[in-house]
């Protein structure tokens, strides 16, 4: 057993969430004793065992070794939570410095840092038959698994697997980019259905780990529910449930929906058609992004300059750095022309063909799109429950 | 006069309004509770202990989303219990975040309190717990616990029901 299976992981994934409160600590912990040794972590009495509960403000997730059929394996879940979410839309929430390299959501990483003294006594006592750590968690603790796996990759000198279910990105290029290379591509499954909302922030210059790749685990939304009900933990459940792919993580990525080719999202950029902006569409909007800022430094070989400050806001440095784009050759300018263009239709701007692109409109373009998917996701749980 | 047909024009209109809305909400429900969610779906059961009633036992009902919160009842000459609906507004509603209500039931016996229900709540739908089914249960104190999964979260339970 290398890979833990989508249903065991999408389960502890959506079980997690028990261990906030204690009139379910202990249930949890029956749910798994098969699984984990679950000795020790008694909050009361201090004592110390191998089952860690990793605290912040409360109890984020739990930190254990393996047992019978995961022996030789440890676990870190950790579960999302309601307050996360105005930092998340925050398009002035800085940045911070990783421990492994890279700049990353303070929210996140102020979070990570609340648990780390756990997570560092849990290293220290992991027995040395220990040759896999696993990491699960779904929505905001999927971004803090997501930290947890890259930091024990550089702590512990393990494998480390790392499992995410609707997680919100967490850094910028340069974090998300040595997360892969250290995790390993076969190592991360990023599970994500087309219209949940919340791996839609924060928005770009953000980067998923990894953006594409057999980790890249993309699944239909189907069109039953609210766009933003496959969000749920248990709409992923259900996805993963089919009587096969419940066991085979090659089944899921089988079950890709197709993605727009590079001519499709071509043909988009130069469109003239009408545009709102919606959970289903913002997602093709995404990817054009993405596409153009590709275009963009594969071609003029621009790096995004970015300073530690945590006063820093990431508008201006787009702003400048597709300007500078736009100034630098035609074909290249063809397309920013295009992608404000566009991104403008969506929110209702119209900007004419020939328009002189400044900074400032660059900027308030990108300000007014940022805004706008906020107000998206913000507003998206409405209706879910009810 | 004017006034006059204004006011009676107001009353007309608010008698409709009222008309039309409160029927959408049922009968049994305030008008102010519409889109609270459902914390803990309204509870009748039977306690037994050897199969026999068991009659004037405290229930210690408890529930927690953000807060801890709990209620009580006892069982009659016939072993029978009621708890209320409770249903609140909670933030999550308004986000795409997980909804998690835990959940437990407790029989007081002497010193020692028995917990007959144990559950995560994760839809704020009413008997969302059951998945659909009303919360009418049969709880021997005899009874091994047992452990559900058929309706989201680990349900730990001595309660059986329809």
């Amino acid at each position: 057993m290398n890979n833990l299976t989508p249903e065991f992981t999408a389960r502890l994934a959506s079980d997690i969430y028990d261990i906030k409160s204690s009139l379910r600590r202990e249930d949890f912990k029956k749910i798994y004793k098969e699984d984990f040794d679950v000795e020790g972590g008694d909050q009361l009495s201090g004592k110390t065992g191998a089952f860690t509960f990793l605290k912040s403000e409360h109890t984020m997730g739990i930190a254990a070794n393996g047992k019978n059929k995961y022996d030789g394996h440890g676990f870190v879940a950790l579960k999302g939570t309601a307050s996360g979410y105005d930092a998340l839309t925050d398009i002035n929430a800085g940045l911070k410095q990783f421990h492994t390299g890279g700049l990353v959501h303070q929210g996140f990483f102020y979070t990570f840092q609340s648990f780390l003294p756990d997570l560092e006594k849990f290293i220290s006592n992991l027995p040395v038959n220990v040759h896999t750590i696993h990491c699960v968690g779904h929505s905001l603790g999927g971004a803090l698994a997501t930290l947890t796996a890259d930091y024990l990759k550089a702590k512990s000198g393990r494998t480390v697997k790392l499992y995410t279910f609707g997680s919100p990105r967490v850094g910028l290029e340069f974090f998300a980019d040595g997360a892969n290379r250290r995790l390993g591509h076969n190592n991360i499954f990023r599970v994500y259905h087309r219209t949940d909302p919340v791996p839609m922030v924060p928005t770009w210059p953000f980067m998923h780990v990894p953006d594409n790749g057999p980790g890249d685990l993309l699944l239909n939304s189907g069109l039953a529910l609210n766009p933003a009900a496959y969000h749920k933990m248990a709409n992923y459940i259900a996805s993963l449930s089919g009587s096969e792919e419940k066991h085979n993580w090659e089944l899921v990525r089988k079950k890709r929906p197709p993605t727009p080719i590079q001519r499709s999202i071509q043909s988009w950029l130069e469109s003239d058609n009408p545009l709102s902006l919606t959970l289903n569409t913002a997602w093709v909007a995404a990817e054009a992004v993405m596409w153009v800022l590709k275009k963009v430094v594969e071609l003029a070989g621009i790096a995004l300059v970015i300073t530690g400050s945590s006063t820093f806001t990431l508008l201006d440095q787009l702003a400048i750095f597709l300007q500078k784009a736009y100034e630098f050759g035609k074909k290249l300018s063809h397309w920013v022309t295009r992608l404000i263009i566009r991104l403008g239709k969506m929110i209702g701007i119209t900007i004419k063909e020939g328009t002189n692109i400044t900074v400032a409109i660059i900027r308030s373009v990108f300000l007014r799109v940022h805004n706008a998917v906020s107000q998206l996701v913000l507003r998206a749980g409405r209706g879910t429950d009810a | 006069m004017k006034n006059k047909r204004y006011e009676t024009a107001k009353t007309v209109l608010l008698t409709a309004f009222l008309l039309t809305f409160i029927p959408v909400y049922g009968n049994t429900m305030s008008i102010l509770d519409a889109g609270k969610a459902y914390f803990f779906s309204p509870v009748t059961g039977t306690l037994t202990k050897d199969e026999k009633p068991v009659t004037n036992a405290k229930i210690i009902r408890r529930w927690e989303h953000e807060s801890l919160e709990q209620d009580e009842t006892s069982t009659d000459e016939n072993g029978n219990f009621t708890f209320p609906e409770v249903r609140r507004r909670t933030l999550v509603q308004m986000l795409p975040a997980e909804f998690v209500v835990a959940q437990q039931i407790a029989v007081v016996q002497g010193d020692e309190e028995i917990v007959i229900w144990s559950n995560s709540k994760r839809d704020s739908g009413k008997n969302s717990e059951l998945g659909g089914k009303d919360l009418d249960l049969y709880c021997d104190l005899d009874n091994e616990e047992a452990m559900y999964r058929d309706f989201g979260a680990a349900l730990f339970t001595k309660c059986t029901w329809k």
